[in-house]
């Protein structure tokens, strides 16, 4: 059903007419928009923090405003930029960031970071950083980071002859590892038990994995100056390939896996983000395991999360939003916020804390993905990755679904990508 | 009933006809009914049983958890009434100003008419996401954000349900009216006592399309609203997802309680479908 303008701006107008405009006093405090998009126990976790920010800081009130899932979020806050109603803060995936800056609607952290009230610079992640900085300057402030992992079920290895204390570490061992693990129980002919998944949707969730494995492969994703793409190099067929083999092959990814197959015991390994730890130990029955990415020639793994953005409002506002952005970053709060969710430490102090060795000590699965930051890579941080993404998870889609030619259609994707970066450059 | 008949005068082939039809249709509803089954057996599991290797379509032991949940961890019964409160207001507000305009279109005449109509037949072409920023704007001059009028406002008359009245009117034979005027009926009367009367299968269809579409609408409500209090039961829904994984029993049982009034809608609706299926019949 369409909505139609014109009657529903003549009914607008008499209404907004009758209504009278309540005009209220000055508000005692400052009162903060938090928009955000961290759902189940992870919300309660955060929403707990925010009531310890509003407690501890009688002069300011921040309500924090969840809109669901990242992608559904999105749209509402390009929806209130476009708007000119910005919320104060937000939470966004840390590769709008460089989208957002070039929209001019949120401020640069780097002027609150290194300004009069900032912040010890070295005391966080260098890659943290990474995720935040568009071009060389900081305009996002990092507070969830994750890595990519690969979780897998130490009952199914049992099960299928393989050591559950010997998670694969290569590509060709992920491969064996999945085969043994891929098997036809009942006889019947169908595959009842899959060796691996990874997300396969025509989106930036896709690329966000397949991006790892280019790295993996030794290849880039832009070239220098970001002015080219370069994911249609030998290593990216490589990587394609290897994708495309693990499917059609290999047989041991299923094109259409089963629901919450990792869950219910059908899928044997998963690679997911270390932000789920908390949830799959409460939500499986097995013994789950939990290892780095397996390597390529490199050692890589992707970093996602998302970060603190403070939008333009007015500079009272601006400065309150600070004071509560460099709250949530803080080394205490990190802690509480690292120990209580799947979400790396961003503080270097907390990393080397008592209290967070003691946590590790505890939570020996939750060591793999730390580790695993020092070989960690965010993505590219600029104004083009969302539309080039976009094209390069169609064709990662294409190739691996219909087993197209790995080189041909990643020559196709990176020529329409530069195009859509050559026409960005001439704006 | 008269496919029975029809199927013992047929004989034993008619009857195997009818058996087969039926057999058929059993099928057919077995696979719409599927997913509701699942819905409603995740909904009373508990968290950890929701993951089992093979589906398990008898809950044990039944948990009422996910519905007690509902209300406690989300203002659910505020997003339900809100829900309730917006849907009835589009859907009333549509049927008596889709019901004028379609009468002015399909039975009165003044110039530029057939334009108007064209123009605002066009307005359908027009996807939501491309008015959906200058709806948004429009709102927030109106500074109407985060409220009722917000939600309704832009549903109270749409072409949809003008251009599918209309079609349905110009179907009554202009004899009936011309007869109700010689007795001295007003064109507003006419309209009341003879057009309406008759169109209560179009109305009931329509009525019921709005009910859903306002029901079902998620993308609007989330944009223009903020408060919890505000949000519908659509955003609600949402909000129980979350990427680091879902609890599916929750959510479940929150789906099937937003299920009930499209279905009482359905049932409703379904016998003024029949009875003006009927009612078509006799006329033509």
């Amino acid at each position: 059903m369409k909505r139609c303008l014109i009657p529903v701006a003549a009914m607008a107008l008499v209404l907004a007419m009758m209504l009278s405009v309540t005009c209220a006093g000055a508000p005692p405090k400052v009162k903060l928009q938090y928009w955000h998009f961290l759902g189940g126990d992870i919300g309660k976790q955060h929403q707990a923090l925010i009531d310890e920010f509003n407690k501890s800081n009688p002069d300011m009130e921040v309500s924090a405003i969840y809109s669901g899932t990242a992608w559904t979020m999105r749209d509402k806050l390009l929806t209130a930029v476009a708007g000119g109603v910005p919320p104060d803060v937000s939470l966004i995936d840390q590769f709008w960031a460089a989208q957002f800056a070039a929209t001019g609607s949120i401020v640069k952290m780097q002027d609150f970071v290194t300004g009069p009230d900032g912040i010890d610079r070295q005391d966080v992640h260098p890659i943290a950083w990474a995720t935040a900085t568009v071009g060389t300057e900081i305009w996002t402030m990092p507070y969830a980071m994750s890595n990519i992992v690969l979780y897998y079920n130490k009952d199914a290895f049992v099960a299928a002859n393989l050591d559950p204390n010997k998670p694969p570490t290569t590509w060709a061992e992920l491969v064996t590892y999945a085969k043994a693990l891929t098997r036809d129980v009942n006889g019947d002919g169908n595959i009842d038990e899959w060796g691996l998944t990874f997300p396969l949707r025509a989106d930036e969730g896709t690329v966000y994995y397949w991006i790892a494995y280019l790295w993996q492969a030794g290849g880039e994703f832009y070239n220098k100056d970001f002015t080219e793409t370069m994911f249609n190099s030998d290593e990216g067929v490589e990587a394609l390939q290897y994708w495309i083999d693990l499917v059609h092959k290999h047989k041991v990814v299923p094109l259409a896996p089963p629901t919450e197959g990792f869950k219910t015991g059908r899928v044997a390994m998963q690679f997911a983000s270390s932000a789920q730890l908390s949830n799959l130990q409460k939500q499986v029955k097995f013994q789950l395991g939990l290892a780095p990415m397996p390597s390529g020639k490199k050692k890589v793994t992707g970093v996602g999360g998302s970060n603190l953005a403070i939008f333009k409002t007015t500079p009272e506002k601006q400065t309150a939003a600070w004071k509560f952005v460099k709250w949530m970053s803080s080394p205490e709060v990190n802690l509480k916020w690292s120990t209580s969710t799947g979400y790396v430490p961003l503080r270097l102090s907390v990393l080397r804390s008592q209290a967070y060795k003691e946590f590790l000590k505890a939570n020996p699965l939750v060591a793999a993905f730390v580790e695993q930051m020092d070989v960690a890579k965010p993505r590219p941080n600029v104004v083009s990755y969302a539309d080039v993404s976009r094209v390069l998870g169609l064709a990662v889609e294409r190739a691996v679904l219909s087993k197209e030619d790995p080189r041909k259609v990643l020559e196709q994707a990176a020529a329409e990508a530069n195009d859509i970066i050559k026409s960005m450059m001439k704006k | 009933m008269a496919a029975t008949k029809r199927g013992r005068k047929g004989g034993i082939l008619g009857y195997v006809r009818v058996c087969a039809k039926h057999a058929l249709l059993i099928i057919g509803a077995g696979f719409m009914v599927m997913p509701f089954l699942w819905m409603l057996s995740t909904s009373l599991k508990n968290s950890t049983d929701v993951f089992t290797y093979n589906i398990r379509w008898l809950p044990s032991p039944i948990s009422l958890e996910g519905y007690r949940r509902v209300w406690t961890e989300i203002p659910f019964a505020r997003m339900y009434f809100n829900s309730f409160f917006v849907s009835s207001v589009v859907t009333a507000s549509q049927l008596i100003t889709c019901t004028l305009a379609a009468y002015a279109f399909a039975r009165l005449r003044f110039p530029g008419r057939d334009a108007l109509f064209m123009g605002y037949l066009a307005t359908m072409m027009v996807p939501f996401q491309a008015t959906m920023i200058p709806a948004f704007l429009l709102m927030r001059w109106l500074r109407l954000l985060d409220t009722y009028y917000a939600l309704t406002l832009p549903f109270l008359a749409g072409a949809f349900g003008t251009f599918l009245l209309r079609q349905f009117f110009l179907s009554i034979p202009r004899s009936l009216e011309e007869a109700a005027i010689i007795d001295g009926c007003t064109r507003f009367q006419v309209l009341y006592r003879i057009i309406v009367p008759l169109s209560k299968p179009a109305l009931s269809a329509l009525g019921l399309f709005v009910f859903m579409f306002s029901w079902n609408d998620f993308t609007w409500p989330l944009i223009v609203t903020n408060r919890p209090l505000m949000r519908t039961i659509q955003v609600g829904l949402a909000l129980l997802r979350s990427e680091i994984g879902t609890d599916w029993p929750i959510l479940m049982a929150a789906t099937a309680l937003a299920t009930v009034p499209i279905l009482l809608c359905f049932v409703v609706a379904q016998n003024q479908f029949i009875r003006g299926i009927t009612l078509t019949g006799l006329k033509y």
